[in-house]
Protein backbone atom coordinates (compact mmCIF):
# COMPACT_ATOMS: atom_id res chain seq x y z
CA UNK A 1 0.00 0.00 0.00
CA UNK A 2 1.53 3.06 -1.57
CA UNK A 3 1.46 6.05 1.15
CA UNK A 4 0.44 8.12 -1.22
CA UNK A 5 -3.24 8.58 -2.03
CA UNK A 6 -5.27 9.37 -4.75
CA UNK A 7 -7.06 12.89 -4.23
CA UNK A 8 -10.35 11.59 -5.61
CA UNK A 9 -10.69 8.51 -3.53
CA UNK A 10 -9.78 10.47 -0.21
CA UNK A 11 -12.86 11.28 1.44
CA UNK A 12 -13.15 12.78 5.21
CA UNK A 13 -13.65 9.39 7.26
CA UNK A 14 -17.15 9.90 9.46
CA UNK A 15 -16.29 10.96 12.74
CA UNK A 16 -19.32 9.15 14.69
CA UNK A 17 -18.20 5.75 14.66
CA UNK A 18 -14.57 6.41 15.75
CA UNK A 19 -15.64 9.87 18.61
CA UNK A 20 -12.54 11.42 17.30
CA UNK A 21 -10.98 14.13 19.10
CA UNK A 22 -12.47 17.65 18.11
CA UNK A 23 -9.27 18.82 17.33
CA UNK A 24 -8.83 16.42 14.75
CA UNK A 25 -9.74 19.13 12.29
CA UNK A 26 -6.88 21.34 13.66
CA UNK A 27 -4.13 19.72 11.50
CA UNK A 28 -3.35 19.25 7.89
CA UNK A 29 -5.83 19.54 6.25
CA UNK A 30 -7.32 22.67 7.95
CA UNK A 31 -4.05 24.51 7.00
CA UNK A 32 -0.56 23.85 5.46
CA UNK A 33 0.89 23.97 8.80
CA UNK A 34 3.06 20.69 9.46
CA UNK A 35 0.64 19.00 12.68
CA UNK A 36 3.15 18.26 15.70
CA UNK A 37 3.42 14.80 16.38
CA UNK A 38 2.34 15.61 20.09
CA UNK A 39 -0.55 17.38 18.95
CA UNK A 40 -1.55 14.31 16.49
CA UNK A 41 -0.51 11.78 19.35
CA UNK A 42 -3.05 14.07 21.92
CA UNK A 43 -6.28 13.83 19.38
CA UNK A 44 -5.79 10.26 17.95
CA UNK A 45 -4.41 8.09 20.44
CA UNK A 46 -7.48 6.81 21.48
CA UNK A 47 -9.24 6.59 18.04
CA UNK A 48 -5.84 4.70 17.22
CA UNK A 49 -6.44 2.57 20.43
CA UNK A 50 -10.24 1.75 19.02
CA UNK A 51 -9.07 0.97 15.80
CA UNK A 52 -6.16 -1.40 16.84
CA UNK A 53 -8.61 -3.26 18.96
CA UNK A 54 -11.09 -3.88 16.73
CA UNK A 55 -8.78 -4.93 13.88
CA UNK A 56 -7.25 -6.79 15.97
CA UNK A 57 -10.02 -8.75 18.06
CA UNK A 58 -10.82 -8.75 21.80
CA UNK A 59 -7.90 -11.33 22.84
CA UNK A 60 -5.10 -9.77 21.40
CA UNK A 61 -2.89 -7.09 22.73
CA UNK A 62 -2.94 -3.50 21.52
CA UNK A 63 -0.72 -1.52 22.90
CA UNK A 64 1.96 -2.30 21.13
CA UNK A 65 0.54 -1.77 17.66
CA UNK A 66 -0.65 1.74 19.23
CA UNK A 67 2.97 2.17 20.11
CA UNK A 68 3.95 0.86 16.78
CA UNK A 69 1.51 3.49 14.75
CA UNK A 70 2.89 6.66 16.82
CA UNK A 71 6.33 5.26 15.32
CA UNK A 72 5.49 5.23 12.19
CA UNK A 73 3.72 8.31 12.79
CA UNK A 74 6.57 10.08 14.23
CA UNK A 75 8.92 8.91 11.05
CA UNK A 76 6.76 8.81 8.85
CA UNK A 77 5.01 12.83 9.63
CA UNK A 78 7.83 14.59 7.61
CA UNK A 79 6.17 13.26 4.15
CA UNK A 80 2.53 14.05 5.43
CA UNK A 81 1.82 17.06 3.11
CA UNK A 82 -1.82 17.15 4.61
CA UNK A 83 -3.40 15.53 0.98
CA UNK A 84 -5.52 13.31 3.11
CA UNK A 85 -7.28 13.14 6.21
CA UNK A 86 -5.11 12.80 9.29
CA UNK A 87 -7.59 10.47 10.00
CA UNK A 88 -7.71 8.12 6.53
CA UNK A 89 -3.59 8.75 6.82
CA UNK A 90 -3.88 7.30 10.60
CA UNK A 91 -5.84 4.91 9.83
CA UNK A 92 -3.75 3.66 6.51
CA UNK A 93 -0.85 3.59 9.50
CA UNK A 94 -2.98 1.25 11.89
CA UNK A 95 -4.37 -1.21 9.09
CA UNK A 96 -0.62 -1.90 8.59
CA UNK A 97 0.69 -2.16 11.53
CA UNK A 98 -2.00 -4.06 12.40
CA UNK A 99 -1.43 -6.20 9.61
CA UNK A 100 2.51 -6.62 10.34
CA UNK A 101 1.57 -7.74 14.04
CA UNK A 102 -0.98 -10.66 13.09
CA UNK A 103 1.67 -11.73 11.17
CA UNK A 104 4.72 -11.82 13.28
CA UNK A 105 1.78 -13.89 15.54
CA UNK A 106 1.50 -16.27 13.33
CA UNK A 107 4.93 -17.02 12.74
CA UNK A 108 5.09 -17.03 16.48
CA UNK A 109 2.41 -18.98 17.08
CA UNK A 110 3.76 -21.24 13.99
CA UNK A 111 7.46 -21.54 15.40
CA UNK A 112 6.43 -22.37 18.63
CA UNK A 113 3.09 -23.59 18.55
CA UNK A 114 0.88 -21.74 20.83
CA UNK A 115 0.10 -18.15 21.39
CA UNK A 116 0.77 -15.15 20.53
CA UNK A 117 4.22 -13.97 20.97
CA UNK A 118 5.37 -12.32 24.11
CA UNK A 119 4.73 -8.30 24.27
CA UNK A 120 6.23 -6.13 26.51
CA UNK A 121 2.85 -4.58 28.05
CA UNK A 122 0.43 -7.36 26.80
CA UNK A 123 -2.95 -5.48 28.08
CA UNK A 124 -6.20 -6.99 26.45
CA UNK A 125 -8.69 -5.13 24.70
CA UNK A 126 -11.68 -3.73 26.51
CA UNK A 127 -14.65 -4.58 24.63
CA UNK A 128 -17.75 -3.07 25.85
CA UNK A 129 -21.48 -3.63 25.12
CA UNK A 130 -23.61 -1.50 22.59
CA UNK A 131 -25.64 1.11 23.94
CA UNK A 132 -28.44 -0.61 22.90
CA UNK A 133 -27.74 -4.31 24.91
CA UNK A 134 -29.37 -5.58 27.72
CA UNK A 135 -27.08 -4.64 30.47
CA UNK A 136 -27.25 -7.50 32.35
CA UNK A 137 -24.63 -10.24 33.22
CA UNK A 138 -26.36 -13.10 31.27
CA UNK A 139 -26.59 -10.71 27.99
CA UNK A 140 -22.81 -9.56 28.66
CA UNK A 141 -21.19 -13.10 28.58
CA UNK A 142 -23.36 -14.36 25.38
CA UNK A 143 -22.42 -10.81 23.83
CA UNK A 144 -18.90 -11.84 24.82
CA UNK A 145 -19.34 -14.95 23.58
CA UNK A 146 -20.37 -13.85 20.05
CA UNK A 147 -17.64 -11.41 19.93
CA UNK A 148 -15.33 -14.47 20.67
CA UNK A 149 -16.85 -15.86 17.59
CA UNK A 150 -17.22 -13.42 15.46
CA UNK A 151 -13.25 -13.14 15.56
CA UNK A 152 -12.62 -16.75 15.43
CA UNK A 153 -14.50 -16.97 12.16
CA UNK A 154 -12.90 -13.80 10.49
CA UNK A 155 -9.34 -15.37 11.40
CA UNK A 156 -10.26 -17.71 8.61
CA UNK A 157 -10.34 -15.16 6.22
CA UNK A 158 -7.45 -13.98 4.06
CA UNK A 159 -5.43 -10.97 5.88
CA UNK A 160 -6.67 -8.56 2.68
CA UNK A 161 -10.49 -9.68 3.17
CA UNK A 162 -10.69 -9.59 7.03
CA UNK A 163 -9.85 -5.76 6.82
CA UNK A 164 -11.97 -5.02 3.99
CA UNK A 165 -14.62 -7.46 5.99
CA UNK A 166 -13.86 -5.47 9.42
CA UNK A 167 -14.02 -1.76 7.92
CA UNK A 168 -17.20 -2.17 5.74
CA UNK A 169 -19.31 -4.78 8.63
CA UNK A 170 -17.56 -3.63 11.93
CA UNK A 171 -16.60 -0.01 11.24
CA UNK A 172 -19.39 0.87 8.86
CA UNK A 173 -17.04 2.65 6.32
CA UNK A 174 -18.06 3.20 2.86
CA UNK A 175 -16.08 1.81 0.42
CA UNK A 176 -14.75 4.47 -1.21
CA UNK A 177 -12.98 5.25 2.62
CA UNK A 178 -11.46 1.35 2.85
CA UNK A 179 -10.01 2.28 -0.85
CA UNK A 180 -8.13 4.99 0.82
CA UNK A 181 -7.62 3.35 3.99
CA UNK A 182 -5.63 0.09 1.88
CA UNK A 183 -4.79 1.88 -0.91
CA UNK A 184 -6.64 -0.37 -3.57
CA UNK A 185 -9.04 0.44 -6.18
CA UNK A 186 -13.08 1.05 -5.18
CA UNK A 187 -13.74 -2.05 -7.70
CA UNK A 188 -10.83 -4.13 -5.85
CA UNK A 189 -12.51 -3.28 -2.31
CA UNK A 190 -16.17 -4.80 -3.77
CA UNK A 191 -14.47 -7.73 -5.17
CA UNK A 192 -12.65 -8.59 -1.42
CA UNK A 193 -15.56 -7.58 0.46
CA UNK A 194 -17.62 -10.29 -1.74
CA UNK A 195 -15.44 -12.67 -1.22
CA UNK A 196 -14.80 -12.00 2.37
CA UNK A 197 -18.77 -12.88 3.47
CA UNK A 198 -18.93 -15.83 0.77
CA UNK A 199 -16.09 -17.36 2.99
CA UNK A 200 -17.62 -15.31 6.14
CA UNK A 201 -20.80 -17.59 6.08
CA UNK A 202 -19.03 -20.49 5.22
CA UNK A 203 -17.01 -20.24 8.28
CA UNK A 204 -20.09 -19.86 10.02
CA UNK A 205 -22.20 -22.10 9.19
CA UNK A 206 -19.30 -24.69 10.15
CA UNK A 207 -19.03 -23.47 13.56
CA UNK A 208 -23.13 -23.52 13.51
CA UNK A 209 -22.79 -26.94 12.35
CA UNK A 210 -20.31 -27.69 15.55
CA UNK A 211 -22.47 -25.83 17.64
CA UNK A 212 -25.76 -27.70 16.98
CA UNK A 213 -24.15 -31.03 17.00
CA UNK B 1 -29.07 -0.51 -16.37
CA UNK B 2 -26.16 -1.71 -14.43
CA UNK B 3 -26.32 -0.69 -10.95
CA UNK B 4 -23.07 0.29 -9.44
CA UNK B 5 -21.52 -1.85 -6.71
CA UNK B 6 -22.84 0.80 -3.80
CA UNK B 7 -26.13 0.76 -4.72
CA UNK B 8 -26.15 -3.50 -4.26
CA UNK B 9 -24.23 -3.55 -1.00
CA UNK B 10 -25.55 -3.01 1.76
CA UNK B 11 -24.02 -3.33 5.23
CA UNK B 12 -25.31 -7.11 7.09
CA UNK B 13 -26.08 -4.82 10.65
CA UNK B 14 -29.00 -3.14 8.58
CA UNK B 15 -30.37 -6.32 7.45
CA UNK B 16 -34.36 -7.04 9.01
CA UNK B 17 -33.26 -8.49 12.42
CA UNK B 18 -35.80 -10.99 11.73
CA UNK B 19 -34.77 -12.71 8.54
CA UNK B 20 -33.73 -16.26 8.33
CA UNK B 21 -30.71 -16.19 5.50
CA UNK B 22 -27.21 -17.18 6.39
CA UNK B 23 -27.35 -13.76 5.53
CA UNK B 24 -29.29 -12.78 8.17
CA UNK B 25 -27.61 -14.87 11.08
CA UNK B 26 -24.37 -13.19 10.44
CA UNK B 27 -25.86 -10.01 10.92
CA UNK B 28 -27.18 -11.22 14.10
CA UNK B 29 -23.59 -12.09 15.07
CA UNK B 30 -22.40 -8.59 14.49
CA UNK B 31 -24.82 -6.99 15.86
CA UNK B 32 -24.83 -9.25 19.06
CA UNK B 33 -20.98 -8.39 19.63
CA UNK B 34 -19.32 -6.03 21.46
CA UNK B 35 -17.74 -3.59 20.74
CA UNK B 36 -14.09 -1.66 21.56
CA UNK B 37 -14.11 0.64 24.27
CA UNK B 38 -12.21 2.86 25.67
CA UNK B 39 -9.07 2.67 26.75
CA UNK B 40 -8.21 2.82 30.22
CA UNK B 41 -6.16 5.60 31.63
CA UNK B 42 -3.64 3.33 32.92
CA UNK B 43 -3.02 1.94 29.10
CA UNK B 44 -3.12 5.15 27.51
CA UNK B 45 -0.21 5.96 29.94
CA UNK B 46 1.61 2.86 29.71
CA UNK B 47 1.64 3.49 25.64
CA UNK B 48 2.92 7.33 26.18
CA UNK B 49 5.76 5.94 28.77
CA UNK B 50 6.88 3.63 26.36
CA UNK B 51 7.01 5.84 23.39
CA UNK B 52 8.89 8.21 25.59
CA UNK B 53 11.27 5.26 26.31
CA UNK B 54 11.11 4.63 22.59
CA UNK B 55 12.22 7.95 21.47
CA UNK B 56 15.34 8.25 23.96
CA UNK B 57 16.46 4.60 22.78
CA UNK B 58 16.31 6.03 19.22
CA UNK B 59 18.28 9.48 19.61
CA UNK B 60 20.93 6.88 20.70
CA UNK B 61 20.40 4.39 17.58
CA UNK B 62 22.48 6.56 15.28
CA UNK B 63 25.76 6.89 16.80
CA UNK B 64 25.04 2.74 17.90
CA UNK B 65 24.27 2.16 13.94
CA UNK B 66 27.46 3.63 13.09
CA UNK B 67 29.19 1.54 15.74
CA UNK B 68 27.78 -1.63 15.24
CA UNK B 69 28.37 -0.58 11.52
CA UNK B 70 32.23 0.45 11.55
CA UNK B 71 32.68 -2.94 14.24
CA UNK B 72 30.97 -5.19 11.51
CA UNK B 73 33.44 -3.79 8.52
CA UNK B 74 36.60 -3.99 10.83
CA UNK B 75 35.63 -7.50 11.83
CA UNK B 76 34.33 -8.51 7.78
CA UNK B 77 37.49 -7.17 6.50
CA UNK B 78 39.88 -8.79 8.51
CA UNK B 79 38.73 -12.24 8.16
CA UNK B 80 38.79 -11.52 4.65
CA UNK B 81 42.19 -10.28 4.66
CA UNK B 82 43.05 -13.13 7.27
CA UNK B 83 41.63 -16.06 5.23
CA UNK B 84 43.37 -14.05 1.67
CA UNK B 85 46.44 -14.37 3.71
CA UNK B 86 45.90 -18.25 4.85
CA UNK B 87 44.71 -19.32 1.64
CA UNK B 88 48.00 -17.63 0.07
CA UNK B 89 45.93 -15.76 -2.27
CA UNK B 90 47.23 -12.34 -0.96
CA UNK B 91 50.84 -13.95 -2.17
CA UNK B 92 49.36 -14.44 -5.58
CA UNK B 93 47.74 -10.72 -5.71
CA UNK B 94 50.59 -8.33 -4.56
CA UNK B 95 52.94 -9.73 -6.76
CA UNK B 96 50.40 -9.37 -9.50
CA UNK B 97 49.39 -5.32 -8.47
CA UNK B 98 53.18 -4.71 -9.03
CA UNK B 99 54.41 -2.45 -12.09
CA UNK B 100 56.89 -5.14 -13.26
CA UNK B 101 53.74 -7.93 -13.00
CA UNK B 102 57.33 -10.51 -11.60
CA UNK B 103 57.34 -11.22 -8.65
CA UNK B 104 60.45 -10.03 -6.82
CA UNK B 105 62.53 -12.54 -5.25
CA UNK B 106 61.28 -13.40 -1.61
CA UNK B 107 63.42 -11.66 0.75
CA UNK B 108 63.48 -14.20 3.63
CA UNK B 109 65.63 -16.58 1.75
CA UNK B 110 68.91 -15.02 2.04
CA UNK B 111 68.29 -15.40 5.85
CA UNK B 112 69.90 -18.53 5.25
CA UNK B 113 73.01 -16.26 5.49
CA UNK B 114 72.22 -15.34 9.17
CA UNK B 115 74.65 -18.18 10.37
CA UNK B 116 77.44 -16.03 8.05
CA UNK B 117 78.86 -14.53 11.14
CA UNK B 118 79.53 -16.36 13.96
CA UNK B 119 81.32 -16.16 16.79
CA UNK B 120 83.69 -18.61 18.35
CA UNK B 121 83.25 -19.78 22.34
CA UNK B 122 84.76 -17.16 24.62
CA UNK B 123 86.68 -18.33 27.17
CA UNK B 124 86.90 -16.94 30.69
CA UNK B 125 90.11 -15.34 30.50
CA UNK B 126 90.88 -15.00 26.83
CA UNK B 127 90.90 -12.76 24.23
CA UNK B 128 87.77 -11.44 23.06
CA UNK B 129 85.34 -13.61 20.70
CA UNK B 130 85.90 -13.25 16.70
CA UNK B 131 83.69 -14.02 14.13
CA UNK B 132 83.97 -16.86 12.47
CA UNK B 133 82.39 -18.04 9.06
CA UNK B 134 79.81 -20.75 9.08
CA UNK B 135 78.37 -23.00 6.60
CA UNK B 136 75.17 -21.57 4.89
CA UNK B 137 72.61 -24.24 4.74
CA UNK B 138 70.65 -24.68 1.97
CA UNK B 139 66.96 -23.75 1.05
CA UNK B 140 65.67 -27.63 1.34
CA UNK B 141 66.50 -28.30 5.03
CA UNK B 142 65.54 -24.71 6.48
CA UNK B 143 65.66 -26.43 10.27
CA UNK B 144 69.34 -27.12 9.66
CA UNK B 145 70.13 -23.88 9.65
CA UNK B 146 71.93 -21.57 12.37
CA UNK B 147 70.26 -22.05 15.47
CA UNK B 148 67.30 -20.90 15.41
CA UNK B 149 65.10 -22.02 13.19
CA UNK B 150 63.52 -19.67 10.74
CA UNK B 151 59.47 -19.87 10.74
CA UNK B 152 59.49 -22.75 8.24
CA UNK B 153 55.46 -22.25 8.37
CA UNK B 154 56.56 -18.78 7.08
CA UNK B 155 58.69 -19.35 4.71
CA UNK B 156 56.70 -22.05 3.43
CA UNK B 157 53.57 -19.83 3.17
CA UNK B 158 55.46 -17.30 1.03
CA UNK B 159 57.01 -19.64 -1.39
CA UNK B 160 53.79 -22.16 -1.14
CA UNK B 161 52.15 -20.13 -4.23
CA UNK B 162 55.47 -20.92 -6.64
CA UNK B 163 54.13 -24.61 -6.22
CA UNK B 164 50.72 -24.06 -7.55
CA UNK B 165 49.74 -23.67 -11.13
CA UNK B 166 49.79 -19.98 -12.56
CA UNK B 167 47.37 -18.23 -13.57
CA UNK B 168 47.04 -17.43 -16.76
CA UNK B 169 48.38 -14.13 -18.30
CA UNK B 170 49.23 -11.99 -20.81
CA UNK B 171 52.54 -13.21 -22.14
CA UNK B 172 55.39 -11.65 -21.13
CA UNK B 173 58.47 -10.20 -22.46
CA UNK B 174 61.79 -12.09 -23.26
CA UNK B 175 63.68 -10.36 -20.56
CA UNK B 176 60.64 -11.13 -18.18
CA UNK B 177 60.98 -14.83 -18.61
CA UNK B 178 64.26 -15.12 -18.46
CA UNK B 179 64.39 -13.70 -15.33
CA UNK B 180 61.40 -15.41 -13.79
CA UNK B 181 63.05 -18.76 -15.48
CA UNK B 182 65.86 -18.25 -13.28
CA UNK B 183 63.83 -17.30 -10.13
CA UNK B 184 62.23 -20.00 -9.99
CA UNK B 185 64.77 -22.37 -10.43
CA UNK B 186 66.40 -20.74 -7.17
CA UNK B 187 62.41 -20.36 -5.19
CA UNK B 188 61.23 -23.41 -6.23
CA UNK B 189 63.11 -25.91 -7.54
CA UNK B 190 66.13 -25.22 -5.40
CA UNK B 191 68.15 -25.82 -7.82
CA UNK B 192 70.79 -22.32 -7.32
CA UNK B 193 73.46 -23.33 -9.29
CA UNK B 194 71.02 -23.77 -12.23
CA UNK B 195 69.67 -20.58 -10.96
CA UNK B 196 73.09 -18.77 -10.62
CA UNK B 197 73.43 -19.93 -14.61
CA UNK B 198 70.21 -18.62 -15.69
CA UNK B 199 70.94 -15.42 -13.90
CA UNK B 200 74.32 -14.69 -15.45
CA UNK B 201 72.65 -15.61 -18.43
CA UNK B 202 70.36 -13.10 -17.94
CA UNK B 203 72.86 -10.21 -17.20
CA UNK B 204 74.97 -10.93 -19.75
CA UNK B 205 71.96 -10.88 -22.33
CA UNK B 206 70.47 -8.06 -20.54
CA UNK B 207 73.02 -5.32 -18.97
CA UNK B 208 70.82 -2.65 -18.61
CA UNK B 209 67.67 -4.69 -17.98
CA UNK B 210 64.60 -3.07 -16.52
CA UNK B 211 65.40 -5.31 -13.85
CA UNK B 212 68.73 -5.65 -13.29
CA UNK B 213 68.24 -4.75 -10.05
CA UNK B 214 66.32 -7.76 -8.71
CA UNK B 215 68.81 -10.28 -10.96
CA UNK B 216 71.90 -9.27 -8.86
CA UNK B 217 69.75 -9.80 -5.32
CA UNK B 218 68.73 -12.71 -6.97
CA UNK B 219 72.28 -14.11 -7.98
CA UNK B 220 73.48 -13.29 -4.32
CA UNK B 221 70.56 -15.25 -3.34
CA UNK B 222 71.79 -18.10 -5.32
CA UNK B 223 75.73 -17.63 -4.22
CA UNK B 224 74.82 -17.63 -0.52
CA UNK B 225 72.85 -20.89 -0.75
CA UNK B 226 75.58 -22.07 -2.51
CA UNK B 227 78.04 -21.37 0.27
CA UNK B 228 80.04 -19.12 -2.29
CA UNK B 229 80.47 -16.08 0.19
CA UNK B 230 83.75 -14.27 -1.16
CA UNK B 231 81.50 -13.70 -4.43
CA UNK B 232 78.10 -13.15 -2.58
CA UNK B 233 80.37 -10.64 -0.49
CA UNK B 234 81.97 -9.52 -3.95
CA UNK B 235 78.37 -8.89 -5.52
CA UNK B 236 76.97 -6.98 -2.71
CA UNK B 237 79.60 -4.69 -2.61
CA UNK B 238 79.09 -2.85 -6.33
CA UNK B 239 75.29 -3.06 -5.38
CA UNK B 240 73.36 -0.49 -4.43
CA UNK B 241 71.29 -0.81 -1.53
CA UNK B 242 70.00 2.06 -1.10
CA UNK B 243 65.88 2.57 -1.93
CA UNK B 244 64.88 -1.14 -2.04
CA UNK B 245 62.53 -2.75 0.05
CA UNK B 246 65.45 -5.17 0.92
CA UNK B 247 68.00 -2.77 1.65
CA UNK B 248 68.34 -3.43 4.77
CA UNK B 249 68.58 -7.13 4.68
CA UNK B 250 71.50 -7.46 2.31
CA UNK B 251 73.53 -4.57 4.45
CA UNK B 252 73.20 -6.92 7.33
CA UNK B 253 74.26 -9.90 4.98
CA UNK B 254 77.05 -7.41 3.68
CA UNK B 255 77.51 -6.95 6.97
CA UNK B 256 78.15 -10.63 8.08
CA UNK B 257 80.02 -11.37 5.21
CA UNK B 258 82.54 -8.09 5.89
CA UNK B 259 83.12 -9.00 9.15
CA UNK B 260 84.84 -11.55 8.53
CA UNK B 261 87.90 -10.03 6.86
CA UNK B 262 87.40 -6.04 7.74
CA UNK B 263 85.05 -5.81 11.14
CA UNK B 264 85.32 -1.68 10.51
CA UNK B 265 83.48 -1.49 7.35
CA UNK B 266 81.11 -4.52 8.94
CA UNK B 267 80.51 -2.10 11.78
CA UNK B 268 79.32 0.26 9.42
CA UNK B 269 76.88 -1.78 7.76
CA UNK B 270 75.34 -3.21 10.80
CA UNK B 271 75.07 0.93 12.69
CA UNK B 272 73.01 2.21 9.74
CA UNK B 273 71.06 -0.87 9.90
CA UNK B 274 70.26 0.25 13.85
CA UNK B 275 69.52 3.49 12.55
CA UNK B 276 66.92 2.13 10.59
CA UNK B 277 64.91 0.55 13.05
CA UNK B 278 64.47 -2.95 11.11
CA UNK B 279 62.39 -5.54 12.36
CA UNK B 280 63.40 -8.01 15.08
CA UNK B 281 65.39 -10.42 13.34
CA UNK B 282 67.66 -8.13 11.43
CA UNK B 283 67.98 -5.75 14.23
CA UNK B 284 68.88 -8.60 16.76
CA UNK B 285 71.70 -10.19 14.05
CA UNK B 286 73.20 -6.44 13.42
CA UNK B 287 73.08 -5.54 16.96
CA UNK B 288 74.75 -8.85 17.77
CA UNK B 289 77.06 -8.14 14.48
CA UNK B 290 78.05 -4.83 15.56
CA UNK B 291 78.92 -6.00 19.36
CA UNK B 292 80.73 -8.67 17.86
CA UNK B 293 82.93 -6.89 15.63
CA UNK B 294 83.20 -4.04 17.96
CA UNK B 295 84.46 -6.90 20.93
CA UNK B 296 87.30 -8.30 17.87
CA UNK B 297 88.31 -4.38 17.41
CA UNK B 298 89.16 -4.23 20.79
CA UNK B 299 86.46 -1.37 21.56
CA UNK B 300 85.37 -3.38 25.08
CA UNK B 301 82.78 -0.08 26.47
CA UNK B 302 80.99 -0.23 22.66
CA UNK B 303 81.15 -4.48 22.66
CA UNK B 304 79.37 -4.40 26.07
CA UNK B 305 76.98 -1.61 25.19
CA UNK B 306 76.03 -3.64 22.33
CA UNK B 307 75.54 -7.03 23.51
CA UNK B 308 73.96 -5.36 27.09
CA UNK B 309 70.98 -4.07 24.57
CA UNK B 310 71.10 -7.43 22.76
CA UNK B 311 70.44 -9.10 26.09
CA UNK B 312 67.47 -6.84 27.10
CA UNK B 313 65.58 -7.01 23.36
CA UNK B 314 66.50 -10.33 22.38
CA UNK B 315 67.28 -12.09 26.07
CA UNK B 316 66.27 -15.72 24.40
CA UNK B 317 67.93 -14.26 20.90
CA UNK B 318 70.00 -16.77 19.36
CA UNK B 319 73.52 -15.61 20.82
CA UNK B 320 72.24 -14.28 24.30
CA UNK B 321 74.04 -17.45 25.67
CA UNK B 322 77.37 -16.08 24.36
CA UNK B 323 76.89 -12.39 24.71
CA UNK B 324 76.13 -12.96 28.43
CA UNK B 325 79.24 -15.30 28.60
CA UNK B 326 81.45 -12.46 27.16
CA UNK B 327 79.59 -9.62 29.49
CA UNK B 328 80.60 -12.02 32.44
CA UNK B 329 84.10 -13.17 30.99
CA UNK B 330 84.69 -9.09 30.56
CA UNK B 331 83.17 -8.35 34.37
CA UNK B 332 85.37 -10.89 36.07
CA UNK B 333 88.61 -9.13 34.21
CA UNK B 334 87.06 -6.11 35.09
CA UNK B 335 87.60 -7.18 38.76
CA UNK B 336 90.92 -8.56 38.58
CA UNK B 337 92.30 -6.10 36.54
CA UNK B 338 90.92 -3.41 39.19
Amino acid sequence: MGSGHREDAVPKLNAAPHDVSPSETMDASASSRQPSFESIYRAHVKAVARWAMRLLGPSHDFEDVVQDVFLVVRRRLPEFRGEAEITTWLYEITVRVVRESRKRARWWSWITGHGQSPSRGRSQASFVPMPEMPADPQALLEAREQTRVLYQVLDGLGEAYRTTFILFELEGLSGEQIAAITGTQLSTVWVRLSRARRKFLQRMRVWETRRTS
Amino acid sequence: MKRSPADLILQWRNRRPDGQEAEDRAAALIRGSLQPGEPSEAQLARIEQRLLAWRQRASLAPLRLRLALAIAVLLVGGTSVEAARRMGWLDRILPALSPTQVRAPQSRLPDRARGALRLAPVEADGPAPVPAPAPIPAVENPAAEGERPQHPTRISRRTAFLDRPEPVIAAPSEEISALDHAIRLLRRDHDAGAALSALDAYLDRYPSGVLNREARFARVDALLILQRSEQALDALEVLPLDNHRRSTELQVIRGELRARSDCARAGQDFGAVLTRNPDDALAERALYGRGACRAKQGDVTGAAEDLRRYLERFPNGTHAGWARRWLESRGKAAASGG
